[in-house]
């Protein structure tokens, strides 16, 4: 992926910009709203990572600039203000996703992989297949290989949401987001409960664990 | 909130204003009516008198022959407002009358409300008697109530009419402080109340009441500033340091399990302080802006799929109980997180194999009530009014198990959706929570 961050603290910005680097990634950098704004025109990113807080011109002002101007490159806000109003407006504003510091750089590439791969405007399709693993939405059924499994609805939707992200990883802080449909915080480790639960169903008679664990960041399950 | 026809005071001021007004106005018409019924009648008995006077003149000077001659003259006049005459022998027998009274006692008499009459003693047991028809007074009295009554109705009338529309104007002014403090008391610090112009006691107050608004609102803002600048100061060098240590940790090394410890620390201490920040988020009443309509029942199954596989795994049970289309207006990420924190609560101190019951039910009374119960120790009795107070440990000497915000945070959650929350040791822990504006 090619990504652009606009940050203007310099190690905040090495800290990122390494990270996506190592892990082979392009990135370009800008520190202030104007250089950002310049660099996003060119659309040629397919994820832009914005710090709200930035000199000459704001993220948000960045971001309706460059959405009046037809730019529809996903973009995710970071910063150090968490209320609800700012999240609002993030949104609102046109952007895609939200982290709010401190966070942990896994936590931010599993969000800008998720992003990227949205770019491509998938339509959004109902029956999901990923190695012996058949998954039909609509219908509510699952198969691996010959064998039909039953799963409980909050087990579906987790299972949905990690084959539709097949390949990348996905953080405990998406599933919490995207399996159900409001915010909540758990003090409890209620999503690896489920997913034990999942695994159970799953793999049973079979060699391969489906869903595997990525230490420190999250669950992944693996393309064809 | 709404206030009822009967019980709201624009029923009830201009009712009262009315009443008053046609009380007064019907003991003022009972006054004048008795005022004018006596004065006639004053007036008919001082003829009456004046005529006896005159008749007992002669008949002293000239004895009772020319006392029948003048009642003769008189009673052969044509008239027609004349008295009524009449003379009684020692023998009760009328020798001479115009009319018959029913009594032939000396003094004054009111005969049927149509007759007035005075009799005097004469010498030698005669007596005369002298009346005056009271048939006009009594047209008079007549016409007179007619008018009153006439009068009443407009006065009735005018005063509803005006009383609805004074207390109207009146309780307008009030109407407007209550529904600005209502949008204000739901988080738009940004109302005021709008002045009329009329400079009166009405525009004082309000404007009294906008710079009272003005100074909450920059307290406020002050306070948010406050909030933001430590979140911003204190969250910026957290997660530079948070940077560093992830740096370090992918470099590798022996270092690996206490970078991995520290970061984890770092984490704790940014759970707790966004917890902290979110509860005074939650109290400044700004989530009610964005309140829809909740279907809580729907909200309590997704609650037990949720955390049916938990308290299975913990070798209880989790049993519902959940009335069918129940809505409540409200946020639905923090209703369920006020719940799903009980439930969490329940499984970390309700002990392995706890018993959880929730219940969701309309009361008889109207409000929504949530109630949980766990088959757990409980909590003693002298702290069950702390348990919501941030950081709260029973007991001190053992290591918390959980943020020591959990309960803080039902109870904000709560105060938001204007609920109000129970607890009590019965053969467990309960928690009840009752949407009072839910009716």
């Amino acid at each position: 992926m090619k990504i652009l961050v606009v940050e203007d603290d310099a190690a905040l910005a090495q800290f990122i910009v390494n990270g996506f680097r190592e892990r082979g990634h392009q990135v370009e950098l800008a520190h202030d709203g104007y250089d950002g704004l310049a660099l996003a025109m060119e659309g040629a990113f397919d994820v832009l990572v914005f710090d709200r807080m930035i000199p000459k011109l704001d993220g948000l002002t960045l971001l309706r600039t460059i959405r009046n101007s037809g730019v529809n490159t996903p973009v995710l806000f970071l910063t150090a203000m968490g209320n609800l109003e700012d999240r609002i407006e993030g949104f609102e504003a046109g952007g895609d996703d939200y982290l709010i510091k401190p966070f942990a750089f896994a936590e931010l590439y599993a969000r800008v992989c998720s992003l990227g791969r949205r770019k491509i405007a998938e339509p959004r399709s109902t029956i999901l297949t990923v190695k012996d693993i058949r998954m039909d939405v609509s219908k509510r059924t699952l198969t691996r290989g010959p064998k039909s499994i039953s799963l409980q609805p909050t087990e579906f939707k987790i299972l949905e949401y990690l084959l539709r992200n097949a390949g990348k990883v996905v953080t405990r802080t998406m599933l919490l987001e995207h399996v159900w449909d409001f915010n909540f915080d758990p003090k409890t480790s209620v999503i690896e409960t489920h997913i034990s639960r999942l695994r159970q169903k799953l793999d049973s008679g079979f060699d391969e664990e489906l869903i595997q664990t990525v230490r420190g960041a999250g669950y992944i399950v693996h393309a064809n | 909130m709404r206030i009822d026809l009967i019980r709201s005071a624009s029923f009830r001021l201009p009712l009262i204003f009315a009443g008053v007004f046609c009380l007064s106005i019907s003991i003022l018409g009972g006054l004048l009516y008795f005022q004018v019924q006596h004065s006639l009648e004053r007036e008919m008995k001082d003829r009456i008198a004046s005529e006896v006077d005159q008749l007992l003149v002669d008949y002293r000077q000239d004895g009772l022959g020319e006392l029948e001659h003048d009642v003769r003259e008189r009673t052969e006049a044509s008239d027609g407002s004349r008295l009524l005459y009449f003379i009684r022998n020692p023998q009760n027998k009328i020798i001479f009358d115009v009319f018959t009274p029913s009594t032939l006692e000396p003094g004054w008499h009111v005969i049927g409300e149509r007759l007035i009459v005075l009799i005097v003693e004469l010498k030698d047991g005669y007596a005369l008697g002298v009346g005056g028809e009271l048939t006009e007074v009594v047209a008079m009295k007549q016409a007179l109530l007619r008018a009153l009554a006439v009068m009443f109705a407009c006065a009735l009338f005018i005063s509803i009419v005006s009383g609805v529309v004074v207390s109207r104007r009146f309780l307008e002014s009030i109407d407007q402080v209550r529904v600005t403090a209502d949008a204000i008391a739901q988080g738009d610090l940004s109302r005021r109340i709008p002045l009329r112009g009329s400079h009166d006691n009405f525009d004082e107050l309000a404007k009294t009441i906008n710079g009272l608004l003005d100074r909450i609102d920059t307290l406020v803002q002050e306070v948010r500033n406050v909030a933001t600048g430590i979140a911003h100061d204190l969250r910026t060098p957290m997660a530079k340091l948070r940077n560093h240590l992830e740096t370090l940790l992918d470099e590798g090394g022996d270092r690996s399990e206490r970078l991995e410890e520290a970061i984890r620390l770092l984490d704790d201490s940014f759970k707790t302080f966004n917890g902290l920040l979110r509860i005074a988020e939650l109290d400044s009443g700004q989530h009610r802006r964005t309140f829809e309509n909740v279907d809580l029942s729907l909200l309590f199954l997704e609650l037990k799929e949720t955390y049916d596989v938990m308290v299975e795994e913990a070798g209880g049970h989790l049993e519902t109980s959940i009335e069918p289309a129940i809505a409540i207006s409200g946020d639905k990420s923090l209703l369920f997180q006020l719940f799903a924190n009980l439930i969490e609560n329940s499984l970390i101190h309700g002990g392995d194999g706890v018993r959880i019951a929730a219940k969701l039910y309309r009361s008889d009374s109207g409000p929504v009530v949530a109630a949980l119960h766990d088959s757990g120790q409980g909590v003693p009795k002298e702290f069950i009014d702390k348990i919501t107070t941030p950081f709260f440990k029973v007991d001190s000497s053992i290591p918390r198990k959980g943020s020591g915000l959990g309960l803080a945070l039902v109870a904000a959650i709560a105060r938001l959706h204007g609920a109000a929350l129970t607890f009590s040791n019965d053969h467990g822990f309960s928690v009840t929570v009752t949407f009072v504006d839910s009716v």
